[in-house]
């Protein structure tokens, strides 16, 4: 016992979803001021300060600065360095118990300080909470915060239609008890007792299983384990590696690269997927013997175990003789309740081509006890991942909307609705009624799009009902690179068309796989500018805990993707044409300085994003930036901003501007059927409306293009942070920034929605439905022989040249099942 | 119990992610309790984050500041700690604020009150000048 830490298993709080159905708006908000605080994170809990060191630079680097970020794997709070080496910008730190990180921060530090030439800080807002934590930790936001809410991000459901399937071989043992006598068996050997005749598709895989009666498994229930039915058998063929994870106690299991496994980390259990752990993580199996004892049932059990083979069993699962109670684990060695807090000592890949297998059980963790003891998931099934439905009611939502309309000095005017899959909802419409009755002026949804293209009623209802764009996933041209809705695109735009909603295409950017279309894809958004208003690039945020080598496969910064650009389209959209997201911010400053009202201003960190406009002119592009000098027009609007604030006759310097304004265009480079007029209208819309809904008027003309890089735990940089715009209304009122609640999301984004949840079998029973029957099944053939897909894709790609089986196997390795009717 | 006051003197000057250069400074430390009395200043203190970052943040955020911001560059940050005693007791403190980028100064009267043995900020007064700060400070 001596060398044994025991750490109780953590209460996170929760709320009792199920009995506020019905709530009113006033008994969400009674339930949020409380929940605020217990949400909150911990110092000392859920992270460490390791301020005092600072990383040192080394041979042949240039400092920029030292920041903050947080480790991550721990999230403690650690000094980084951001540097120059080889022409790129780098970010180093080192965590004192997890060692050093470095990763690249820009991939151009050229541009770089380009860029950084225009950063403006905002004013901030007037705090909702309390300084009681570091900085990111006391999210809320707080009086650190620079930028006001430039968009606010409400989740209106976790639940989504798109899925995996993640599985055991079939030579993986589990402790079973069958009909009340306990047993190992091998996947395999406990199959063979059952007969598969229900035949499933979950994502892209095919499969069959079996419904036992009388089976059940030791889950993982609250730290302990407890015995919990068996409700499905599942196998399916599997051909690929498998990972093989041995742990420094000497256990092993084997499963697909996908599965997810209970990981311990900072106090608490998250599920990684097997391809994202790394040597060193922390995981659990089982160890302690007298509530097994006492969850085996075994004073039931005797007649069918008896003491040796209960030794035996033991044996089997924990590796360990039976003792005196406790499983002797060695040094350090910690307990989570029932389990054994072990580590990943080794990680192998194997080849395998065979039957692979898994388990639905009826534990809200969706946890159970494999080989050797260790805890993995039950996780092929999407919300159900996280084990509870969370969908705010409108009466929450109304609630939500009241907390962050509280926003000062500058209101909330724009939200994006997003998931999960947000027309996953029947509400959808209500929800963007609520915003726009509250006063925000601009809504989008973010939406994979593929009920649009099935349901054209719902973009109608959706414009009606205020919606000014959507906002939809797009990772490229082919079905290669975008297999999440490459066949139903064609439909979502016709639409759309019809429906005169306008949309954002939206790709996740990542080296190695689609960046070689990014030409393309400026070309294909170009080609349906009618209703295309922009195309907004994210280059990848590494989620989860990933190697160097393979970050540094996948990783792409902001400069490397204007680069790209330029190199494809032929140098009509090049590098210099881009500008960072606060270059506007003298617009806002002119604005604010005439009026003494404060302004809706970008003031988001220089390094976070980039933009620019294009037009169509005959077969050509031409940025903005090659007929406006647009440099000249921001130095020019800041010097009169800061004239009028020293005493300036403000009606001077819009006379002044008025006369001036012309001179930053030069008229005989910008696009031939672009009239004068137009142009310094275009130059209203984009700089003091900021909004590229209201280029409606310019259709076939302009196009919005952006880049957004969020952030993630190797990049992270606290200076980011306190400048985010993007923020998330939280379900206890909270506002937080996108890259705490996205990047830290067990202490903000899991946290909350976990404590706002429904668990999903509960949520089943209440709406008669299994979250299994919103899975969305393509039907390729019928999508691809439609003129829409062909007309949509002309002379962007050859559609005629990837076979029918190819289309197929790029839907199904994403994890889409396909249809043939 | 004892709580603790923190006075922070502090220069620090960065480009990233935009310019800084400041210099902030205590004129005075006042802890009072009902008549004001000047209190022997407290032992200079290394600057350990456990302790000193909230206290430090919620300095800085009066000014628009936070500790993120003043650790970019070059950075000179001295604590002086005070202790208080009793409950109800308020602490005043002049700061004096110069932004060298800017070229403007602020004077600034912060009033913190110990509250259930914890200090809590009480009131934030700007004024024009070092004069009015020391007179706001010496008032009773």
């Amino acid at each position: 016992m001596d060398r044994t830490e025991t750490v109780p298993p953590k209460e996170e709080p929760l709320v009792n979803y199920l009995d506020l159905l019905d709530a009113s708006e006033e008994e969400f908000e009674k339930i949020g001021s409380k929940m605020i605080f217990k949400l909150m994170p911990k110092p000392g809990v859920d992270y460490k300060l390791y301020l005092l060191e600072k990383p040192e630079l080394r041979e042949g680097e240039k400092l920029i600065a030292y920041t903050q970020s947080a480790c991550p794997e721990c999230l403690s709070l650690l000094n980084a360095v951001i540097f120059e080496r080889d022409g790129k910008v780098w970010i180093r730190k080192r965590c004192p118990e997890h060692g050093e990180i470095e990763e690249v921060y820009w991939g151009d530090a050229e541009l770089f300080r380009k860029f950084s030439k225009w950063q403006f800080d905002g004013k901030g807002v007037e705090p909702s909470l309390d300084i009681t934590n570091a900085c990111p930790y006391n999210c809320g936001l707080c009086a650190r915060h620079k930028s006001h809410t430039a968009l606010v991000n409400i989740v209106a459901t976790n639940r989504c239609d798109l899925s995996c399937w993640y599985c055991l071989p079939g030579d993986q043992e589990i402790l079973v008890r069958l009909k009340g006598s306990v047993k190992p068996f091998s996947f395999e050997d406990l199959a063979s007792r059952y007969e598969f005749k229900y035949r499933i598709k979950v994502g892209g895989f095919k499969g069959e299983y079996a419904v036992p009666r009388d089976l059940e498994v030791l889950g993982f229930v609250n730290g302990r384990a407890e015995w919990v039915k068996v409700t499905k058998i599942l196998r399916r063929h599997h051909k690929g590696k498998i990972i093989v994870i041995r742990t420094r106690l000497g256990k092993e299991i084997k499963v697909t690269p996908e599965h997810k496994i209970a990981v311990f980390q900072n106090g608490k259990i998250i599920k990684l997927r097997a391809d994202e752990l790394n040597i060193g993580d922390k995981i659990l199996s089982l160890a302690r013997i007298p509530p097994l004892a006492e969850s085996l049932g075994i004073q039931n059990a005797l007649g069918y175990v008896s003491r040796s083979g209960l030794k035996l069993l033991y044996a089997h699962m924990v590796k360990q003789p039976l003792t005196s109670g406790i499983v002797s684990t060695g040094p350090k060695s910690r307990l989570y309740g029932d389990f054994i807090v072990d580590e990943i000592a080794e990680i192998g890949y194997e080849d395998f081509e065979g039957q692979v297998y898994d388990l639905e059980v009826e534990a809200e963790s969706h946890l159970f006890i494999a080989g050797d003891g260790l805890v993995i998931s039950n996780c092929f099934f999407y919300a159900g991942k996280a084990g509870y439905v969370y969908e705010p009611t409108l009466e929450h939502i109304k609630y939500m909307i009241k907390m962050m309309m509280k926003q000062r000095p500058v209101s909330i005017k724009a939200v994006q609705i997003t998931g999960g899959e947000p027309t996953l909802r029947d509400d959808l419409t209500d929800i963007v009624k609520l915003f726009k009755e509250a006063g925000v002026k601009h809504v989008q949804v973010n939406t994979t799009g593929i009920k649009f293209a099935y349901d054209p009623e719902l973009a109608v209802q959706l414009r009606k009902a205020g919606t000014n764009v959507i906002y939809m996933s797009f990772d490229g041209v082919t079905p290669f690179t975008n297999p999440k809705n490459h066949w139903e695109v064609p439909y979502i735009l016709e639409n759309l068309r019809k429906a005169k909603l306008g949309v954002v295409l939206v790709p996740t950017l990542i080296k190695g796989y689609n960046i070689h279309e990014l030409g393309l894809m400026v070309k294909f958004a170009v080609k349906h500018m009618d209703i295309v208003r922009g195309l907004n690039m994210q280059p990848v945020s590494i989620t989860g805990r990933v190697p160097r080598s393979l970050r540094e496969k996948e990783r792409i910064t902001i400069p490397e993707v204007l680069i790209e650009i330029e190199k494809q389209t032929n140098g009509q959209i090049s590098r210099e044409d881009w500008y960072p997201v606060p270059f506007v911010a003298p617009v806002s400053h002119f604005v604010e300085a005439l009026t003494g009202r404060p302004q809706f201003t970008l003031t988001t960190h220089f390094a976070c994003g980039a933009a620019t406009y294009v037009f169509k002119d005959g077969d050509e592009m031409i940025p903005i930036t090659r007929f406006i000098d647009v440099e000249g027009f921001m130095t020019y609007l800041e010097r009169k901003a800061e004239e009028i604030r020293r005493g300036k006759s403000k009606k001077l310097a819009i006379l002044e501007l008025a006369t001036k304004i012309g001179k930053f265009i030069d008229f005989k480079k910008a696009p031939r059927d672009l009239k004068r007029k137009q142009i310094i209208n275009l130059l209203y819309n984009i700089f003091i409306k900021h909004d590229y809904t209201a280029l409606g008027e310019f259709h076939y003309k302009t196009l919005f293009l952006g880049m957004m890089h969020f952030q993630d735990l190797y990049n992270h940089d606290v200076a980011r942070v306190q400048r985010c715009g993007i923020h998330y209304i939280m379900p206890d009122g909270r506002l937080v920034p996108f890259c705490s609640f996205n990047v830290i999301p067990q202490l903000y984004r899991d946290r909350a929605q976990r404590a706002y949840g429904i668990p999903v079998k509960e949520w089943e029973r209440i709406k008669g439905i299994r979250l299994m029957d919103y899975k969305y099944k393509r039907n390729i053939r019928k999508l691809i022989s439609g003129e829409t897909y062909r007309k949509a894709y002309e002379g962007i790609i050859d559609v005629d040249s990837i076979s029918y089986e190819d289309h197929v196997l790029a839907s199904k390795r994403f994890g889409i099942p396909v249809v043939e009717e | 119990m004892v709580s603790k006051y923190y006075r922070f003197e502090i220069k620090a000057s960065s480009s990233y992610p935009r310019k800084i250069d400041i210099q902030l400074r205590s004129l005075k430390t006042v802890v009072s309790k009902g008549k004001s009395n000047e209190v022997k200043e407290g032992e200079k203190e290394e600057f350990d984050p456990l302790e000193h970052l909230i206290p430090l943040e919620t300095q800085l955020s009066l000014l628009g500041l936070t500790y993120n911001d003043i650790s970019h560059g070059s950075i000179d940050l001295k604590v002086k700690a005070f202790e208080v005693h009793e409950e109800n007791a308020e602490i005043r403190d002049g700061i004096v604020f110069e932004d060298k980028v800017t070229g403007k100064k602020r004077f600034i009267l912060v009033c913190y009150r110990r509250e259930g043995g914890s200090l809590k900020i009480s009131s934030v007064k700007e004024l024009d000048s070092t004069e009015d700060l020391i007179d706001a400070l010496n008032s009773d």
